[in-house]
């Protein structure tokens, strides 16, 4: 009887253990698939699920946050993704979070990505929508990459093309082998760097001379700095223009007065034409002055005789000391 | 119509093997319930069969996880080991090694334990006592063996699950937590559910044929050898035969 008792608390043992690693199991599983957990409802929509299915993995920043519960075909280009989130997770994932569609490493299963969106926004609530984010499609990477391909082959065809012609072209190869045209272009080359030595010099001397001009105190910089200077020159213009036509004026007379001379030379009348035209009296002015001329000097020696005088001795030997003082001071 | 003798004869045990079911679902339901016998016949078949099923199932962990490593590396997805060592276990090596192990041990001895009940008259001195023999000796062995096979499966997963374990662990290092993570991660309700189910059907057949085997038994102590083999025989054919049905059956039902 003992026996059979010890027998049957084994069994029960056996039993109970086969079944308790049953039911954990079970609920490992479950766990997994958010079966046992508190958890929300949310929807997205994609063109395309890629392969997507019931069960696989949502993820919030790469953390685990969910699964999707439903794939559906909605119309023809729509497909609604139900996703349930963990009730702990949605408290930090906001309203603009978008949803993409990625794997698990390279080729592993697909999961639906959320990551935050730009701003702030409140957390997400049962039943909301949540915006995707268009992932790069491997299709339209190689389609595009198809369209690249023919372009490739456009190019190369052209490519072969220009190189043909350019083996056919017997100028091209004439040019490349021309070994004069090698040494010309050297000598080009060599003078167009003597030329850019000068020109660094002939920029280091202006410099220089700029350098002066403006710290010296010359002619040329009181003429481009020295603003009191402008207005006087300003000034000397307006005056020189004033004298200008002043002179023209001027000239205007002097025309009109050598005018009126000439008129009166034409004409026989006047003084000046008595002085130019008449030849007698010519003479009589050339006699005139000649008796001047002899007066003067007569006039002369009666003035040396006068400061001779005693009456006018004291004046001049005054008029000499004054000058002799004057000059010593 | 006639057919060859060999066809002609397993077509006769085709039919008695059904006609045997038949009966059995006929008198499990009938009342008087052999409980002590059948709690004994549990005891028996499921209790003392663990330590082979667990040796057995910790090898095969083992083997099955050094097997794989080589592949794996290969294709570049090491880390995917406990991964596709726990899908391979839970969903087919445990059930049917466990089976098989279970036909051997269990199979076996019910066609030899009826069979020398039969040749030395004991069903029939039975019957003449009063007490069903079917009753008592098929209901409880073939019901033990129903319910103690998927007991032992699980028992037998969950050690090869260690085994497998200590087979990550010899080439790289895993913790136990990242090991089961990684295992249950990727098991779902349909890779252990029906396992776990088909399980039923395999301690089914093995204890219909043992006991089949056994009440049918010829004269003769070579008829109780000949009977202990067949049933061992045919219930590892039947694990088998009930395996292929069953992935079919899944597989419709979209379970796979």
């Amino acid at each position: 009887m003992q026996n059979k008792r010890t027998n049957l608390i084994k069994l029960g043992l056996f039993t109970l253990s086969g079944l308790l690693f049953l039911v954990l199991s079970l609920y490992l599983i479950g766990r997994n698939q958010q079966l046992f957990r508190a958890s929300i409802l949310v929807k997205t929509y994609f063109r395309h699920a890629g392969g997507l299915v019931p069960g696989n993995n949502v993820r919030y920043a790469g953390i685990q946050a969910g699964t999707v519960k439903s794939v559906k075909l909605i119309n023809d280009t729509t497909i609604q993704l139900e996703l349930l989130i963990d009730k702990e997770a949605s408290k930090h994932i906001l309203k603009n979070s978008l949803a993409s569609i990625g794997t698990e490493g390279l080729i592993g299963n697909r999961v639906v990505n959320l990551v935050p969106g730009d701003g702030p926004a409140e957390p997400i609530q049962e039943g909301d929508e949540i915006a995707t984010k268009k992932t790069i499609d491997t299709d339209a990477v190689l389609e595009t990459l198809s369209v690249t391909n023919q372009n490739a082959a456009i190019l190369s065809a052209e490519l072969v093309q220009t190189i043909t012609r350019f083996n056919n072209s017997s100028a091209v190869w004439k040019l490349l082998e021309d070994s004069s045209l090698a040494v010309s272009i050297k000598a080009s080359l060599s003078n167009i760097e003597q030329a850019s030595v000068s020109t660094k010099q002939l920029t280091a001397e202006l410099n220089q001379v700029i350098h002066d001009l403006k710290q010296e105190r010359g002619l040329v910089q009181h003429l481009i700095y020295d603003t009191v200077m402008s207005g006087q020159l300003e000034r000397t213009l307006a005056q020189l223009e004033q004298t200008s036509q002043q002179t023209v004026t001027m000239t205007q007379k002097v025309n009109d007065l050598i005018t009126g001379v000439q008129n009166e030379i034409k004409e026989g009348k006047g003084p000046a034409n008595a002085i130019l035209s008449d030849t007698s009296m010519t003479g009589s002015l050339h006699r005139s002055l000649s008796n001047i001329e002899k007066s003067t000097a007569t006039f002369n020696e009666n003035m040396t005789a006068l400061q001779h005088n005693f009456l006018f001795r004291g004046y001049f030997r005054k008029k000499e000391k004054k000058n002799a003082k004057e000059k010593s001071n | 119509m006639t057919l060859p003798p060999n066809t002609k004869r397993f077509l006769e045990e085709a039919g008695a093997i059904a006609q045997f079911t038949g009966r059995f679902f006929r008198e499990v339901f009938r009342p008087r319930y052999e409980w002590s016998a059948f709690i004994q016949q549990c005891y028996m078949i499921g209790y003392k069969s663990l330590p082979l099923v667990g040796l057995t199932g910790f090898i095969m962990g083992l083997v099955l996880t050094m097997q794989l490593r080589p592949s794996l590396i290969d294709y570049g997805v090491e880390s995917e080991l406990p991964a596709m060592v726990g899908i391979a276990i839970v969903r087919e090596i445990g059930p049917v090694i466990t089976a098989l192990i279970f036909a051997g041990k269990i199979g076996s001895s019910i066609g030899a334990e009826l069979g020398s009940m039969k040749v030395t008259e004991q069903i029939d001195a039975m019957e003449v006592s009063g007490t069903n023999p079917f009753k008592y000796l098929v209901v409880t062995r073939v019901l033990a063996t129903t319910f103690m096979l998927p007991i032992l499966v699980l028992l037998g997963d969950a050690i090869s699950l260690y085994g497998a374990y200590l087979g990550v662990n010899i080439k790289a290092t895993t913790s136990f937590s990242l090991y089961y993570t990684q295992v249950f991660n990727n098991l779902s309700f349909s890779d252990v559910l029906p396992a776990f189910v088909k399980s039923f059907f395999f301690g089914f057949a093995i204890g219909i044929i043992g006991c089949f085997k056994g009440f049918h038994s010829s004269k003769g102590t070579e008829g109780v050898g000949r009977s202990a083999n067949s049933s061992v025989v045919l219930g590892s054919l039947m694990v088998f035969i009930i395996d292929l049905i069953a992935v079919q059956v899944t597989d419709i039902l979209g379970f796979n």
